[in-house]
């Protein structure tokens, strides 16, 4: 059998993140929530140490831009030194929510048992086994929260120059590249192209940025996205967690998916035309939760529900206050679950009953596809009409205004009805 | 215009007669009147309450003035606002205090309504500015409230939750405002925490460095320390070299003694049994001794030899003298002839009876046939035939005795002669050994033997016992030697171990002199160390006692989190508002679309009104079936959008007097308030605006505020009825 190495490659543990996108929090929730990040860290750590692993790697992003606390930095420092006291050595690099400049500012600088690779070059390290290199690291950092345009992240990082700098006569069998890059997703993120990678000869190019688990390759994967191992907003859904990577001579990579998340974020969507009384939607809601947690891995798990479906209940769920008590009653029903918002987007069945609200309606769709026809109308209307009435113009796009439009003509219908009625 | 309608409209219709300010603003105990139903201007520099007076006519009526944010406005420092109006037929209306609190004929305000007041009747530059859209036009007519259907008063329902996002109410949960406000006072708390934080980190990592620098000096101290011990230790172990090295070289002296000592006396020895003799080795001695033995042995052999012959020379002397002398004796002779006769028969008996018996069993053979019996018998006749020969030669032969005596005494004369001859050959032996002895003695230094054998012996036992006391002394001397071997190797290793000491301790030879002064040193250096290092723990102490000081319980974590919540709150109304304002910007268009085909006659009234202040130049309004406004001019037709800023405004002008003029119902005793709008168009269009003023006048009280004197005479010399108050002579 040839030789092997097993490592653990995870990225983004964006410790010291607020949760994005919740509304309202139970102090039982905030709590899990403020300590999920550095548990998630904490699970790393034990499986690291459970599996045996070869080393971590950190691929960029360990803290958020928000900033850690003096005690998630702590616990951070616990963590790595549990690894360096088993001789688990961590490779890593510091991504643009973390650049070096903040480690500089944050830490006794670099943290022990954390070899992190620099910003200005390419840095490099030799992991040895048994006092014989195993595998050839390299990588680079992020010196500020931007890097620089004109360069390339993995410019200089080749299999002949991690080779390079191997001192003795015997060459590792393996060699590694771990950057913070979008590749050729998120092209404002030091964007390289799969090509490029995988010209540089390297047996597994370990990145991190995207928050969702990649691999270019299931079969033989060379390049790799663990995604977070937490999420850090409610649009993050399903299992977070980090990737288990053997490279063994002779034999494709092999990368196995490890769940570590605190808590996991779904957002589901749930049809409740056949529900005839605000009980049964509950019963329905609850059972969507179930379905959606399942492949998760996670026993807490924090829920948008979106209510669709043309309904009688419509009317009663439009009156103030109902949908809240409904959303509490859920959360009440089963404890690990949290439904931070419940969001009503169900029809009345009933048609259109007089000349003039049919009238009246197809006007008004005949119009909102005349504003809609001219490009960007209606986000020029909305940014005129937001800096009109002293609003942050937050974020505005064609993408959702045109959603904004379908509910809004949708509401319009709900008023008109409401009206005759 | 005639005046015959305007004196017909005075007295159908109750209008505004007075304002009386007592306090507002910076206005204080003023009147303001009479003002005409149809046309006032109130003339008045810069800064002389124009709008003031304005706001204070609105606020009377609908309540006092607040900004977007809920902020009171045209608040005098030291007093509530207070003031009134009086109508004529007579009515009045009083309003005071914070709480804006009404009283007087308030039964008159049951037909007006803010919003439309708002809207159509309360002109200012600033919204003037701010309606340049088709929505914003529609809203006019819409507040014209002539369409009370389910439509408009969808689009209100919509515009009622739009004021609540943008309301500051606490009271209302999805307000922007309030919300943008939280978010405000939240990230402000977050900056504290974030610096409190910062402080921590920083704090932290100074502990931390000091941490390491002490450490990094301690194991400089320890280091230095270590190389006095090693210099101390050095001193300590090259005194003891020295010391050892003065033993060695007395001991070495002694067993050099012991050796010489050794040497002498075994030459002393070696004297006493010469030199063959002392330097004979144990083989060879043991080969003298066999030697010895060997002599012994052969001297033994002769001297045994010699007896013997001598012993047989007297033996056979003896022998011959007595056979010569005796003679022959008679029992002799019988004896002699006696064993004749025996001889004699016997040797025919015997051959006779073998002779019988063998015919006999020959015979006995032969008749019975037998053939062993017949051979037997034969063999015993022949046996017979020869023994009776035998006994015959015997018989008959020669007698022996008388030969054997004579025989006998030869024989003894001769062996007397042997005897003789044998005996001088061993003495002749004997002589020829021990010359022989002597000469082997000398040869192997046993001269003191003098040939004795035993001699010889002793003097091998002496010479023995001297080689024992002279191996003794060799055993001395070698020892001696070896020790002295042993010492000098020690003597070596210590002289090496000394330069290798000294060399450890300074890097290359040195002196001990310098030796005490690089100690010296080193001992100044690890005083100086030890001082730093302890000014370093101290410096650590203290940043760990600041470290502990910081507090911990930042509420950082909290408020990211509570920022977060209240962030998503403000995105999610923030989709609510925008949904709202698509919804409301929808419905108008829809409207817009609704109404032209409804109410043709405000357009047409506002296209003539545009008309007459544009010179002409822009003559009709028109709806689209998409629900677009449009106007048309002399040259070309445009869009909202195509027009001018200041076309745009006259048209939202034309838009409001239109509808005032085909709603008559619509807040009736309200005045329409043009505050100073001017400004901003040029001459031309300055008479058209006051025209349409004019015209206007003609069925609504109109009170114009403005700097500008010639407005003032123009508006005059347009309606005969205008009323002009100038509130600089007010003042005065």
């Amino acid at each position: 059998m040839g030789a092997s190495v097993r490592f653990l490659h995870s990225a983004d543990l964006h410790i010291g993140a607020p949760v994005r996108g919740v509304s309202e929090i139970t102090p039982v929730w905030e709590k899990r929530l403020d300590q999920a990040f550095v548990e998630a860290f904490d699970r790393l750590v034990d499986t690291a140490l459970r599996r045996e692993v070869d080393f971590v790697i950190l691929a960029g992003d360990c803290f958020d831009t928000a900033g850690a606390s003096f005690e998630d930095r702590e616990r951070f420092k616990e963590a790595l030194a549990r690894l360096h006291e088993k001789d688990i050595p961590v490779y890593g690099c510091a991504g643009n929510h973390d650049p070096l400049s903040i480690w500089r500012k944050q830490f006794a600088y670099p943290p022990e048992g954390l070899v992190m690779f620099p910003e200005e070059a390419p840095g490099f390290a030799i992991y040895e086994k048994e006092g014989r290199p195993l595998c050839a690291l390299g990588g680079r950092s992020y010196g500020h929260k931007v890097f620089p345009q004109n360069h390339s992240v993995a410019e200089g990082l080749t299999r002949e120059t991690l080779l390079a700098q191997v001192e003795g006569e015997e060459l590792p069998p393996f060699c590694v590249g771990i950057i913070h890059s979008g590749l050729d997703i998120d092209l404002a993120k030091a964007p390289v192209t799969p090509a490029e990678l995988k010209e540089a000869g390297l047996d597994y190019w370990a990145l991190g940025h995207l928050h969702k688990a990649f691999v270019d390759d299931e079969a033989a994967p060379t390049i790799g996205f663990p995604g977070c191992i937490q999420g850090r907003d409610l649009a993050e859904t399903g299992p977070k967690g980090a990737h288990l990577v053997t490279l063994e001579e002779g034999c494709d990579p092999k990368v196995e998916f490890i769940p570590l998340a605190s808590v996991v974020f779904e957002q589901p969507t749930v049809d409740i035309s056949l529900c005839e009384s605000l009980s049964e939607v509950i019963d329905v809601a609850l059972r969507a939760e179930f379905t959606s947690n399942g492949p998760d891995h996670c026993e807490y798990m924090i829920t948008r529900i979106t209510l669709t479906g043309k309904t009688k209940l419509h009317d009663l769920l439009t009156k103030p206050g109902v949908l809240e008590e409904m959303r509490r009653e859920l959360n009440d029903r089963y404890g690990d679950f949290f439904c931070d918002a419940l969001w009503d987007r169900t029809m009345n069945p009933r048609e259109a009953s007089s000349e003039l609200e049919t009238g009246f309606m197809t006007s008004v769709h005949a119009t909102a596809t005349r504003m809609g026809a001219v490009p960007n109308g209606l986000t020029d209307y909305l940014q005129d009409k937001l800096l009109q009435k002293d609003v942050s113009l937050g974020h505005l796009s064609e993408a959702r205004t045109r959603v904004l439009s379908e509910r809004a003509l949708d509401y319009i219908q709900d008023l008109m009805q409401e009206e005759r009625s | 215009m005639s005046e015959q309608p305007t004196a017909a409209l005075s007295r159908e219709r109750i209008h505004l007669r007075q304002a009386d300010i007592v306090h507002f603003g910076n206005l204080s105990h003023r009147s303001i009147g009479p003002l005409s139903p149809t046309l006032t201007v109130v003339l008045g520099k810069s800064e002389s309450g124009k709008s003031s007076v304005a706001a204070f006519l609105a606020g009377v009526l609908f309540g006092w003035p607040q900004n977007q944010r809920g902020q009171e406005l045209f608040q005098p420092k030291r007093h509530p606002r207070e003031g009134t109006l009086i109508f004529e037929p007579y009515a009045r209306l009083t309003r005071r205090g914070e709480n804006a609190e009404i009283d007087g004929d308030v039964e008159i305000l049951s037909e007006v309504d803010k919003e439309q007041f708002n809207r159509l009747m309360y002109w200012s530059e600033t919204q003037l500015s701010n309606e340049q859209r088709a929505e914003d036009l529609t809203a006019l007519l819409l507040a014209s409230g002539g369409a009370a259907d389910a439509c408009s008063h969808a689009l209100e329902q919509v515009q009622e939750r739009i004021r609540e996002f943008t309301s500051s109410s606490a009271l209302s949960q999805h307000s922007l405002v309030r919300l943008e406000e939280e978010r405000a006072v939240i990230r402000a708390q977050l900056e504290r925490a974030q610096e409190k934080e910062q402080q921590l980190a920083l704090a932290s990592k100074e502990a931390l460095n000091l941490k390491k620098e002490c450490e990094t000096l301690r194991a400089r101290r320890d280091l230095e320390a270590q190389r006095l011990r090693l210099l101390g230790e050095g001193q300590e172990t090259l005194r003891g070299l020295e010391d050892q090295e003065k033993r060695l070289q007395q001991e070495i002296e002694r067993q050099r003694s012991i050796a010489r000592e050794a040497e002498q006396r075994k030459e002393e020895l070696a004297a006493e049994v010469g030199p063959t003799l002392s330097s004979l080795t144990t083989a060879k001695d043991r080969g003298l001794r066999d030697r010895l033995e060997d002599l012994s042995a052969k001297e033994a052999k002769i001297a045994r030899s010699l007896e013997t012959a001598q012993n047989n020379v007297a033996t056979s002397r003896t022998a011959y003298e007595v056979l010569s002398e005796t003679r022959k004796s008679a029992e002799a002779r019988r004896q002699e002839r006696v064993t004749r006769a025996m001889q004699v028969s016997l040797s025919a008996v015997f051959p006779i009876a073998m002779l019988g018996v063998g015919v006999a069993l020959f015979v006995f053979g032969r008749t019975e046939g037998s053939l062993s019996f017949a051979l037997l018998g034969l063999a015993l006749v022949v046996g017979a035939f020869l023994l009776a020969v035998g006994a015959l030669l015997m018989a008959f032969g020669p007698s022996r005795n008388k030969d054997n005596y004579q025989a006998r005494i030869d024989d003894a004369l001769w062996v007397m002669r042997q005897d003789e001859k044998k005996l001088a050959l061993i003495e002749e032996e004997k002589e020829r050994f021990e010359q022989a002895l002597t000469e082997e003695f000398q040869g192997c230094g046993l001269e003191a033997a003098k040939g004795s054998l035993r001699q010889a012996r002793r003097v091998l036992d002496e010479a023995a016992e001297i080689r024992g006391a002279m191996a003794i002394e060799d055993q001395r001397l070698r020892a001696a030697e070896l020790s002295l071997a042993t010492w000098d190797a020690k003597l070596t290793e210590l002289q090496t171990k000394r330069d290798e000491w000294l060399v450890r301790l300074k890097g290359e030879r040195v002196t001990p002199a310098l030796l005490e002064e690089e100690t010296s040193a080193q001992q100044r250096r690890c005083t100086e160390l030890d001082e730093a290092v302890g000014r370093l723990e101290q410096r650590w102490e203290e940043a760990k006692a600041r470290l502990a000081e910081e507090p911990r319980d930042t509420n950082f974590d909290h408020l990211k989190q509570r920022l977060e919540i209240i962030s998503t709150r403000l995105s999610d109304s923030r989709d609510e508002f925008e949904m709202l304002l698509l919804a409301e910007h929808f419905l108008q268009g829809a409207l817009d679309t609704w109404r032209a085909a409804t109410e043709p006659g405000i357009y047409e009234e506002a296209g003539r009104l545009l008309a007459l202040m544009t010179d002409d130049r822009w003559t009709t309004l028109q709806v689209s079936e998409t629900g677009e406004l449009r106007v048309e001019g002399v040259e070309r037709s445009s869009s909202l959008s195509g027009l001018s800023l200041g076309t745009r405004q006259l048209l939202a002008l034309a838009l409001r007097i239109a509808i005032l003029k085909n709603r008559p119902a619509l807040c009736p005793i309200a005045p329409v308030i043009v505050d100073d709008i001017f400004c901003g168009f040029d001459e031309a269009r300055q008479l058209g605006l006051a025209r349409a003023l004019a015209d206007l006048a003609q069925s609504r009280q109109v009170i114009v505020f403005t700097s500008q004197e010639s407005l003032g005479n123009l508006l005059t010399s347009l309606e005969k009825t205008t009323a002009v108050i100038r509130l600089d002579e007010q003042d005065g």
